[in-house]
């Protein structure tokens, strides 16, 4: 005991140097964005909250140049009367130039390596500039721009067509050999912002997207989910269309064939509930029920054989093949797969199973 | 005429001291060198009361006296069987105090009586006034803030745990007892726990447990996140938090502190005043000072909220020393905290374990069951099963006899 106690002592005294960061004596940044002015100019953006007493909602916008991520982040904190820190950013947003000059791995690099940042934190991709984006009043005056941004994105991955994703998610995909990953992309259309679709990168470098009416395909293909929406047409003279709402969907993948000649099988399997029929038929007919369940199937696989193929031309591989490949084959090199890939063969095997048909009849 | 205590004796100095606890000498011949010591002390002393400290709702509502003899009673009458052994010893140059180490033979582990007696009787002291001068003499580790005997003025409960095959210590003019060995989960359990059905006794019980956990653990957390970790605070509080915040001038660790001296001051003035005027305290405390400090911006609502909340949660503890050493050991984790932030509770606490860990209640583990794992203890430790499922007395006494429930002879169909 006599030896522990100035042990301890000397403990206290010695780690009182950690430096505190009091709440209210620090701009919390919610949302950061950057934009690219000139050639290798960044242009940060930071909505940093203000906290008052009976108003909500209430932020400023201040913005730093720099020529690189970090530095913006002591630019704009010689602007502020308190010093900027990110440990609270919801989301982070990326101007599709910036991303197309200097390179996603090189932009994420600091976020990956300060420990205040979360790994669930969302990064975007906005379309035009990011400047735009961020002064757009939200319409619900309750929060901030970020917060509505962040809200916006995760409300839609967990009840629309939005794959998951965030700050960990991402450098998984992006730091594997190839650095296949999504993100996804942010619109401002008039008055208001929306997401639309998903840009998908490869080797650092944004190089295709995801429309919106692919996401549902897309999504299935990456994870398995819950919730997802789907509209098609009926395959008869009416044309009229059909929403199903997913129960629980995703796909399997069955590699075969020699290693020099592999071949997959994605086996997609939607379990289902019809949301909405354009159409008079009574759906308690089981007839009925079978051919939506066909023409759904004929319709995903179409979607998802177009997606593959696309994505076979470009030789990006956003959904992951190649680790499924490697578990097959594990002397599989980055090379050979970027020989093989473009002209593999890829089949895709739709089964949809409608549960229920809502409460009506 | 009928006289109890009637005692023959030469020896000088017994009479002598007989003389001194009221007792009257007769001495029929000179030669015969022997006195009949006549007991005819006024032995007054308080009615059975009701007990105050650990007052339930349901169950026996009587408590022990400063009366030994009372005490003994009360015990006895509850278990009247030839194998209850009282053990008495003179304990005090000055005070000569009859302390009473009771057990039933065939039960109690010998081992734990003759601890408990050997360590009475090697205590070289003057005065024993009351039964806490015990507990604290005869501790295995007396610098812990933690208690090692349970102190209880319950003779139910002392009566209950005599079943259970441990040792009780009652003190002459002490109105608790004390019992040991003791786990450190059995002073958060009530004994009124026993009077209750186990599924509502089981909750009550882990509601305990989290007020203590919350007692300790929430101002220092409070403080940690506040000065070192704003990025833990979800998105929905910042905005709570840093509004309660402005325009206090003092830091998160200053306010802290400020508070909880406060509540300590309240209590410590309401445990000094008598009890009429002890309510008024409560009411000056609560309202005048909480309201009043936020309002002048001295300190901030939600703290205020939390430690309100964490005083309540340390007063659940139904054994009145281990609430103390809960609201002691908070302040070390809270400047910690202020120090190195998360990092330092969770040393604190480490440091705390350790404690316990090593902490032994008359030989045996103080953690057990949770360290040692004794899942058999389990039943009755965090959660308190109904009893005939707890059959066999407690492992950690190491009883000599383990069984208390016969098994039902006719339980084949």
């Amino acid at each position: 005991m006599r030896k522990l106690l100035p042990a301890i002592l000397a403990l206290s005294l010695l780690c009182s140097c950690a430096q505190p960061r009091v709440v209210d004596e620090v701009n919390m940044s919610q949302a950061i964005g950057y934009d690219l002015i000139k050639d290798d100019m960044i242009e940060g953006i930071f909505v940093i909250p203000i906290f008052q007493q009976d108003t909500m909602g209430k932020y400023q916008i201040l913005s730093g140049k720099s020529t690189t991520a970090s530095d913006v982040q002591a630019v704009v904190s010689k602007k502020a009367d308190k010093p900027v820190l990110l440990g609270q950013t919801r989301i982070i947003l990326f101007s599709e130039e910036i991303v197309h000059k200097i390179g996603i791995t090189e932009l994420t690099d600091y976020l990956y390596r300060d420990p205040q940042l979360g790994n669930r934190i969302i990064l975007g991709i906005v379309e035009g500039k990011v400047k735009d984006v961020v002064n757009t009043k939200p319409p619900n005056s309750n929060v901030n721009i970020g917060i509505f941004l962040s809200d916006l994105i995760k409300q839609q991955n967990i009840t629309g067509n939005g794959p998951d994703t965030n700050l960990h998610l991402f450098l998984r995909h992006s730091l594997e050999s190839g650095g296949d990953s999504y993100l996804p992309i942010i619109i401002k259309r008039g008055n208001h912002v929306a997401v639309s679709g998903n840009a998908l990168f490869h080797e650092n470098k944004m190089v295709s997207k995801v429309k919106t009416g692919d996401m549902f395909v897309f999504k299935t293909l990456v994870q398995f989910h819950r919730r997802g929406i789907y509209k098609f047409k009926l395959k008869d003279k009416k044309k009229s269309y059909i929403v199903v709402e997913s129960i629980r969907s995703g796909s399997n993948y069955n590699i075969s064939g020699s290693e020099s000649q592999p071949s997959i099988t994605i086996n997609i399997k939607i379990n289902g509930q019809i949301k909405e029929s354009m159409r008079s038929d009574n759906l308690t007919n089981r007839e009925m029920v079978k051919k939506i369940e066909h023409d759904m199937e004929d319709d995903l696989t179409r979607q998802a054989n177009r997606l593959i193929a696309e994505f076979q031309k470009k030789n990006i591989d956003p959904i992951g093949l190649k680790e499924k490949y490697r578990a097959k084959n594990k002397k599989m090199t980055y090379e050979q797969w970027k020989k093989i890939y473009p002209t593999m063969d890829i089949k895709v095997k739709t089964k949809v199973n409608i549960i229920q048909t809502g409460v009506s009849e | 005429m009928p006289i109890e205590g009637l005692v023959f004796t030469k020896n000088p100095v017994e009479l002598q001291n007989q003389l001194l606890m009221g007792f009257i000498s007769i001495t029929f011949n000179i030669q015969s060198h022997q006195a009949v010591l006549v007991k005819a002390a006024n032995n007054t002393s308080r009615q059975v009361t009701l007990p105050e400290v650990e007052f339930s709702v349901v169950g026996p509502k009587e408590a022990l006296v400063e009366s030994l003899d009372t005490n003994l009673y009360l015990i006895r009458k509850r278990l009247p069987i030839a194998e209850l052994a009282v053990e008495e010893i003179i304990v005090g140059k000055l005070s000569k105090t009859r302390v009473a180490v009771i057990h039933i033979e065939g039960i109690a582990n010998r081992e734990n009586v003759e601890t408990v007696i050997q360590r009475i009787t090697d205590l070289k002291v003057n005065q024993i006034i009351d039964s806490s001068y015990i507990s604290q003499m005869i501790e295995d580790n007396k610098h812990s803030p933690f208690p090692q005997f349970i102190d209880t003025e319950r003779p139910d409960r002392l009566a209950a745990v005599l079943g259970e095959g441990k040792v009780v210590i009652l003190v002459d003019g002490a109105p608790h007892g004390l019992l040991g060995p003791s786990t450190f989960v059995e002073y958060f359990a009530a004994f009124e726990d026993y009077f209750l059905n186990w599924t509502i006794a089981s909750f009550f019980r882990l509601i305990r447990f989290f007020a203590v956990l919350f007692s300790i653990l929430v101002t220092p957390i409070y403080v940690a996140v506040l000065t070192y970790h704003y990025e833990l605070i979800p998105k929905d509080l910042v905005s709570t938090l840093v509004i309660s915040r402005s325009g206090i001038p003092f830091p998160p660790i200053l306010e802290a502190l400020i508070l909880e001296l406060v509540i300590e001051l309240l209590r410590e003035a309401g445990a000094r005043l008598p009890t009429k005027v002890g309510q008024t305290i409560g009411i000056v405390g609560g309202i005048v000072i909480g309201t009043a400090s936020v309002e002048a911006g001295l300190t901030s609502n939600v703290l205020l909220i939390l430690v309100a909340l964490s005083a309540l949660g340390s007063f659940t503890t139904p054994v009145y020393q281990m609430g103390n050493t809960i609201r002691l050991i908070r302040f070390p984790l809270l400047l910690m905290a202020y120090f190195i932030g998360l990092i330092g509770i969770s040393i604190s606490f480490c440091f705390l374990l350790v404690h316990l860990l090593r902490l032994t209640s008359l030989g045996r583990p103080f953690l057990e069951p949770i360290y040692p794992p004794r899942i058999y203890d389990m039943r009755d430790a965090l959660i308190r099963l109904p009893f005939f499922l707890q059959a066999k007395r407690p492992i950690e006494v190491q009883t000599e006899d383990t069984i208390r429930l016969e098994p039902k002879e006719d339980s084949k169909d």
